[in-house]
């Protein structure tokens, strides 16, 4: 286990105590804040005249949808405004325990102690409106420029912490992120938005949302975003070797996307689409390609959706779910001057029904069929032509279970069948209790699979990386508590403590020993710890803060690559000069990092801070956003595939601006 | 080494929030919502008010059983008005009238089933529940509160509501 230096050490202690000492003022002064009651006399007020008077909204902590018997964070619109979000990499950034590693190719995303550089593989599922966003090859979720959906659409963004197999199978590892997009009702008319930013980055939306009057809402949206990148340094590469220009990547980090969504909504039905397409240049030359020459991927995603609820009784609902999904993939890449192509596609199709009864008193059971065909998962190189289709099918049924008017039992199990992986059962029990209103104990135990990917089963190229068709599942298994207290709907704190075990964990061989291959090691474990305190004072300044401990050990019992076992995040939002602006406030702190023997990469404190108009103007809003705000240097760790990048500089101080305008 | 940032987050907090003005002159949302309540007291009719007292219950929403208590002084049907928190499903039966707040989500499947057929008024701003065991629901559109009535479930527990608050409903089940 590598020493931890006194001087890490201590920083280590201040911000725990930081934390710490956050947690206390803000609680101190929630449980004593009982606002007076407000003086407006109602009491001679009409019931017709009532209806006809304006009210205020409170800000309200958003409650969860996602899974009751799971320790959930949430992220709402009013974040992702407050806070300028261009990226699902931001939105997770500022939640409980997780993080995200960018390697100027892909944001991955970290959680539960795992946080695997260069990972396309993450182990936490993304679902868009309940269909899985991730590809079928690599099993890669997009949270950057090449995601599905532009932030503006988002209404709320749940991160469900733990072993979600119980209800989504395959791949919910350690846990799911759940994005609900906006309805057209939220526009209600056009909206064109246009930004710029550092970097030469330019974007620009267009969207109109409707509610008609037949009551179906309406949304459709597309965008396109252009942005020039950085001239970069690598000092793995000033070597003296003229063709590595001294070390600098010259116009290799540009960018460019378009997404196109589309929704329509009716009281039982809906039908969804989205479709993305990103390039980017790659600067670090991976898998030991030409520096500072031509390297991109391309990204392509895609999917059509339908869904259909029914009562089919007075105790019976059915949800029955199709979707369509795609993925498009090509790289290119110079090795001694020669192109590289490498492409991949994969194509599926899914549908699930699901049941929810209550024909018992006390037990409200959901029970269900899926199936799944991933017929195309096609890998193609100058050394591999592959296609490994296959088949899925699986039930799976769960009752919570009222035990006591407090006392909650939730228990459940899915079974999984695959055509090439076998068979996986994943159960869980939970406990729900609540010893006292307003305070919930959740206690869990549960288990998850991942099938290995396409790419770490069958990926060669026939120099650096061999397949491994005997490759099996990995599994997790995971117990936690967590302590959930609401003070009204105006503060709320969450205290977990988990524990997980991951068996025949997948990783890859190390790049050192010349040739990569992604076996099943042995056993991996991770215990943490995690706080989250919100609050929403009624002159609507709102707090969310969390801070997370993670000891995070691989199959030799060491501390796990890119693991930080510090995590804090601080987000607060405040209206500013008689609620004509808003102002907010990001700050985000991040643990060393083991990057491999005795190598570590430094601990760092970004802040970021967001300038927006709240109505100021009737249909206009402006909001400029500063991310690294004091210009910190700090890095990530790169993926191994990356050697002779050991790390990569992340961006310095940048600005965005955004004008959104509303067609009324 | 205390981060410059947080020094100026403590900066930022401190200043920002002395800044910050609050909202002007509308009703706020609770203050309303209480009102709505209120007024559905006046134009419901139940088969008794045991001790001459009407009692209105609340779970987890403090907000709206503080605004609740401006009204203790009026006496809606000459009875004696309370308002009471509960934490025990026992202690429904004792209330004419129950709020049903978000905070209480994960307790509502249990207690709609557990008030079916007495006569206890259920009204709630959780969406959806009104058709599935809740009698009236509020909701906010447009910066105005609006509601819907389940009439055939008020009904069957015994209670009568009045044509006018029919009429001013948006939706009557």
């Amino acid at each position: 286990m590598p020493k931890i230096s006194d001087h890490s050490n201590k920083k280590i202690w201040h911000l725990s105590f930081t934390t710490l000492a956050l947690f206390t003022l803000t609680t101190t002064n929630v449980g004593a804040k009982d606002s007076p009651p407000l003086k407006h006399d109602l009491h001679n007020v009409s019931l017709e005249q009532l209806l006809k008077l304006e009210v205020i909204t409170a800000s309200k902590i958003a409650h969860q949808i996602s899974d009751a018997p799971s320790a959930v964070s949430i992220v709402t619109a009013a974040d992702i405004k407050d806070y300028g979000y261009r990226t699902l990499a931001e939105i997770l950034n500022s939640m409980r325990g997780l993080s995200i590693t960018n390697d100027r190719s892909y944001e991955f995303l970290g959680g539960r102690g795992y946080s695997s550089p260069g990972e396309y593989s993450g182990r936490i599922m993304l679902l868009i409106d309940g269909v899985q966003a991730n590809d079928n090859v690599f099993n890669q979720s997009y949270f950057g420029n090449d995601g599905l959906i532009d932030t503006e659409l988002i209404d709320r963004v749940e991160y469900v912490s733990g072993p979600g197999s119980v209800s989504y199978g395959n791949n919910a590892f350690f846990g799911i992120v759940n994005v609900f997009t906006k309805k057209g009702a939220d526009f209600d008319g056009a909206q064109a938005a246009l930004s710029a930013g550092s970097y030469q980055t330019h974007k620009a939306r267009l969207t109109y949302g409707k509610r008609l009057t037949n009551g179906v809402d309406l949304l459709v949206s597309a965008s396109g975003l252009d942005s020039e990148g950085q001239t970069l340094y690598f000092p793995e590469f000033n070597d003296g070797n003229p063709a590595n220009n001294n070390g600098i990547s010259r116009n290799q980090d540009g960018q460019r996307n378009q997404r196109v969504f589309a929704k329509i909504e009716g009281a039982f039905w809906s039908i969804e689409t989205g479709y993305s397409y990103r390039h980017k240049d790659i600067p670090t030359s991976p898998y030991g390609a030409d520096f500072n020459s031509p390297y991109f991927y391309n990204d392509s995603s895609k999917f059509v959706s339908g869904q259909y609820h029914a009562n089919l009784s007075n105790h019976l609902k059915l949800s029955v779910q199709t979707d369509y999904s795609d993925y498009i993939y090509k790289g290119s890449s110079l090795y001694s001057g020669e192109i590289w192509p490498d492409s991949a596609a994969g194509r599926r199709l899914g549908t699930e029904a699901k049941f929810s009864g209550d024909w018992f008193k006390n037990h409200q059971l959901v029970f269900g069929v899926a199936y799944r065909n991933d017929y195309q998962r096609k890998q193609v190189n100058a050394a591999l032509a592959s296609d490994q289709g296959r088949q899925s099918a699986s039930v799976y049924a769960q009752d919570e279970i009222t035990l006591h008017d407090n006392l909650w039992l939730n228990v459940g199990a899915r079974y999984d069948y695959f055509t090439d992986d076998g068979d996986s059962i994943s159960p869980r029990i939970a406990l729900i209790y609540e010893p006292m209103p307003a305070y919930t104990l959740r206690l869990s135990h549960s288990t998850a699979h991942r099938t290995p990917t396409s790419f770490e089963k069958y990926y060669t190229d026939g120099l650096t990386q061999i397949p491994s068709p005997s490759l099996k599942m990995e599994k997790v298994t995971a117990s936690e508590l967590s302590l959930e207290r609401r003070w009204s709907n105006r503060s709320r704190l969450l205290a977990s403590i988990y524990h997980q075990t991951t068996n025949d964990s997948i990783n890859s061989t190390p790049y050192s020993t010349g040739l990569l291959q992604y076996l099943n090691t042995g056993s991996t474990r991770a215990d943490g710890i995690e706080l989250e305190l919100e609050h929403h004072w009624e002159n609507s300044v709102r707090l969310r803060t969390s801070y997370a401990y993670q000891d995070s050990r691989d199959t030799n019992g060491n501390w796990a690559i890119n693991s930080p076992r510090h995590l804090g995040k601080l987000n607060l939002s405040t209206p500013l000069l008689s609620n004509a602006l808003r102002a907010g406030l990001e700050i985000q702190t991040v643990s060393r990092r083991n990057s491999g023997i005795n190598s570590q990469i430094s601990a760092y404190t970004i802040s970021n801070l967001t300038i927006s108009t709240d109505h100021l103007l009737p249909n206009l809003d402006i909001s400029l956003t500063a991310r690294n705000l004091f210009n910190k240097h700090y890095r990530h760790i790169a993926p191994e595939y990356s050697t002779p990048i050991a790390s990569i500089e992340q961006d310095g101080r940048n600005f965005w601006l955004q004008l959104t305008y509303g067609f009324k | 080494m205390m981060p410059r940032q947080l020094l100026s987050f403590l900066f930022l907090f401190f200043g920002l929030s002395t800044l910050s003005v609050s909202q002007e002159e509308a009703i706020p949302e609770y203050a309303m919502k209480a009102a709505f309540v209120y007024n559905f007291m006046l134009f419901t009719d139940w088969p008794t008010l045991p001790n001459n007292t009407l009692q209105i219950c609340t779970m987890e929403s403090d907000q709206l059983k503080r605004e609740l208590e401006q009204y203790t002084k009026n006496q809606p049907h000459g009875a004696k008005l309370v308002i009471t928190k509960i934490s025990h499903l026992a202690e429904i039966k004792e209330c004419q009238a129950l709020f049903l707040s978000e905070e209480d989500r994960q307790r509502i499947p249990t207690i709609l089933p557990s008030v079916e057929g007495s006569p206890v008024l259920t009204v709630t701003d959780v969406q959806g529940l009104v058709g599935k065991g809740a009698i009236i629901g509020m909701s906010i559109k447009n910066r105005h509160i609006i509601f819907e009535v389940d009439s055939i479930t008020a009904k069957k527990s015994g209670l009568h509501l009045s044509s006018k608050l029919l009429n001013l409903a948006k939706t009557v089940y």
